[in-house]
């Protein structure tokens, strides 16, 4: 029972990782935009973030050492600082989307302004990562980003040509009158949605705090293997369902409420319903994610004490991050700066910072001083190789493309 | 007895030297991020394709507003979403309508030639906007009746911009 | 170099940036420098650990560097501030941590650690309860 719950840690990060604001309207828009054209790159993403997570869980378990720990010994001081001030930029932008994400999804409940809702949200965000205990939070949020399987449900209800979905997938064709620069450009936005850096770094300390022994090693391989797909599943969903409504409407998604729009209109107010705790619950994952990721990042580098199941006064440093960050966050959030544009940007940007992320991963999970026996195979190796190319080459391509396609417009 | 920083010989890290310029490099990307957010805004147009090919753009994005208040229509005709969503998803379809209308009429016409685009489809993205707004308050003031009955036009609107989305370069 | 020493160790890739651990497994800093001295051959020996600012700023070089140690020179209290300093006697392991046999506060690394408890998270209800 104890075993079950923990896998709930994998499915709380894929739920709240794939699933936060960027990707419920990245894969929309995809979706409205190009069918199921860009289906690849959402299974690319998830081939990338299992086996990362995956090594980057059983360094945590049999070395007790997170990625940001990693991330300092491999590169050195300089180098990590970069990576650093990167990634907790990177986060500062996607937690900024999803706080008002949050209050988004109140609002298309409540028709109050998210502006107005937005302090209260922030608020509630801090004070969970103050105070309640991790399981908890595991747990409910975990469960209730399930309710997003509705998307599935509505799917299904649809009967929808199973064939023409799947060739579409299979055989992705740039639509006439698109350019092939901003259909790669949007490729690069699933792509990165899927796999942003606060997942690993999340799911790395999580395992380190839980205090994952060895004979959790099968524990890891659960939870990565059950609860990223799980993720991966609903992404999908969103991408098909916006695919069968929006795109024969001609409707370009640029903002929440329209990502919701195929569940209402197929099961009525229970989808909706559903759909309404499905992105709250989802949104307020992806918001606790990357708070605890940048009080995770900024103590790991420079070796403060860290974590959420010591008392705040044991690790002052990592609450004050948290506290600075929450602040800034809410801040920038409530200049009203579009949140949709934001995870947009954030995602492609997190391209960049990336590589700089996994290559210590990759590394260190050779190591035989953090992993003892449990090295890499040579299978894992070769896949991980190539995957920190493709994922190079993404970050490389990622803001040249931003330009020239004026942000996939 | 001496720190060994890097400087210091007799255990240099065993990692190599940093790039020097990579503080400059990110001062860099940020300046790019700058020029890419400045990017979004619209320019004169050039020439009449340029213009035309603006225009079509913004037939389109105003169709993709006009669509969605159809489905939002659809929502309320057959009683499938609470009232506060119905005027949210209204609320966005509305301001990304009346953006792409001030951003269309903000353009400079090319030639006098083009004026006569200019006003027959801005007069289409006005009624676009007017429809979608009276939608948005007959929806705030849970008014079904009166809601239905200005999503009555859309059709006609769609049709008009479907005319300009066609509109050869 | 040849295996010529039990002790003999690539310090830079071995010890630089590893996180020190104390003896319950909590986080006490990172090892940002290392102390040196010779022995009448001429060989080199680590003899401390030295982490903080007052360690990481002289390593980071360049702007940022001198600017992390003037903030450091100018907020601490000594007139003419050392970096922090773990001797190596205490440490038990190096794995892929460093391992100390005393607690964290038993060390002097945790001072800003105390500065922020004391003057913000202290403060701030629900912080529970402290290290002793």
């Amino acid at each position: 029972m104890k075993k079950l719950l923990e896998v709930f840690l994998g499915v709380l990060t894929a739920i709240g990782g794939f699933v936060d604001i960027g990707e419920l309207v990245a894969n929309s828009e995809a979706g409205a935009r190009y069918g199921l054209a860009l289906l690849w790159p959402v299974l690319l993403g998830l081939v990338v973030i299992l086996l990362y997570a995956e090594m980057a869980g059983r360094i945590a378990t049999l070395s007790q050492r997170p990625v940001f720990d990693l991330v300092r010994e491999r590169m050195g001081e300089r180098a990590a600082l970069l990576n650093m001030l990167g990634s907790v930029a990177v986060n500062l932008l996607t937690m900024t989307a999803e706080i008002a994400g949050v209050a988004l999804s109140i609002q298309l409940a409540t028709d109050v302004s998210y502006l107005l809702l937005l302090p209260l949200i922030a608020f509630a965000v801090w004070l969970v990562v103050w105070r309640v205990k991790f399981s908890t939070l595991e747990n409910v949020v975990g469960i209730a980003g399930l309710a997003l399987f509705v998307f599935v449900v509505a799917i299904w209800k649809m009967h929808p040509d199973y064939h023409t979905l799947l060739s579409g997938a299979t055989h992705p064709t740039v639509p006439h009158g698109e350019g092939h620069p901003t259909y790669f450009y949007w490729a690069i936005a699933v792509f990165g949605g899927t796999i942003m850096p606060y997942e690993l770094f999340f799911f790395s300390s999580g395992a380190v705090e839980e205090r994952w022994t060895r004979r959790d090693l099968s524990l890891n391989r659960v939870n990565v293997f059950f609860g990223f797909p799980v993720g991966a599943v609903v992404s999908i969903a969103i991408m098909t369902a916006a695919a069968l409504v929006l795109r024969p409407a001609g409707i370009s998604v640029g903002h929440l409420d329209q990502a919701a729009l195929p569940v209402a209109l197929q099961l009525g107010k229970v989808g909706f319903a559903f759909v309404l705790v499905g992105f709250f619950a989802a949104l307020f994952g992806a918001s606790l994610e990357t708070v605890l990721s940048n009080g995770y990042v900024v103590s790991q580098y420079f070796g403060w004490s860290w974590g959420k199941l010591v008392s705040p006064r044991r690790a002052p440093r990592f609450h004050v991050v948290l506290l600075i960050s929450v602040v800034a966050a809410t801040a920038l959030a409530l200049t009203g700066i579009d949140p949709v544009k934001i995870t947009e940007y954030s995602i492609v940007f997190s391209a960049v910072v990336l590589p700089l992320t996994y290559f210590p991963v990759l590394l260190v999970a050779n190591d035989p001083t953090y992993v003892g026996d449990k090295t890499n195979s040579r299978l894992a190796n070769a896949l991980a190789v190539a995957m920190l190319i493709v994922v190079t080459v993404a970050g490389l391509a990622a803001i040249p493309l931003m330009i020239a396609t004026k942000g996939g417009a | 007895m001496a720190p060994v920083g890097g400087r210091y010989a007799a255990f240099p890290p065993a990692r190599g030297g940093e790039p020097r310029c990579s503080v400059r490099r990110l001062r860099w990307c940020s300046t790019l991020l700058v020029a890419t957010i400045g990017l979004g805004c619209v320019g004169p147009a050039r020439n009449t394709t340029n213009y035309r090919l603006k225009a079509r753009n913004s037939a389109k994005a105003a169709a993709s507003a006009v669509a969605t208040s159809q489905l939002a229509a659809t929502l309320v005709r057959h009683d499938d979403a609470p009232w506060p969503y119905v005027a949210v998803v209204l609320d966005s379809a509305e301001r990304d309508a009346s953006s792409v209308e001030s951003t269309f009429g903000s353009i400079q016409p090319p030639n006098p030639r083009s004026d006569h685009l200019r006003d027959a489809l801005g007069h289409v993205l006005n009624d676009a906007v007017d429809t979608i707004s009276k939608m948005r308050i007959a929806a705030r003031r849970d008014a079904r009746r009166e809601l239905l009955d200005a999503a009555q036009n859309l059709p006609r609107v769609a049709r008009e911009l479907r005319a300009y989305q066609d509109l050869s370069a | 170099m040849t295996a010529q020493a039990d002790h003999l160790i690539d310090a830079g890739l071995l010890l630089l940036d590893r996180q020190v651990v104390d003896c319950n497994e909590r986080q006490v800093a990172k090892v940002d420098d290392l102390e040196i001295a010779f022995d009448a051959d001429g060989r080199p020996y680590v003899i401390a650990i030295l982490c903080g600012p007052g360690a990481y700023g002289p390593r980071l070089r360049g702007r940022i560097g001198r600017w992390v140690i003037a903030i450091w020179r100018r907020l601490h209290p000594a007139v003419d501030p050392e970096p922090a300093r773990i001797p190596m006697t205490a440490v038990t392991k190096i794995d892929s941590a460093v391992h100390l046999s005393v607690p964290r506060t038993a060390t002097a690394a945790i001072v800003l650690d105390r500065w922020a408890e004391e003057h913000i998270v202290a403060r701030i209800p629900g912080a529970g309860k402290g290290e002793a």
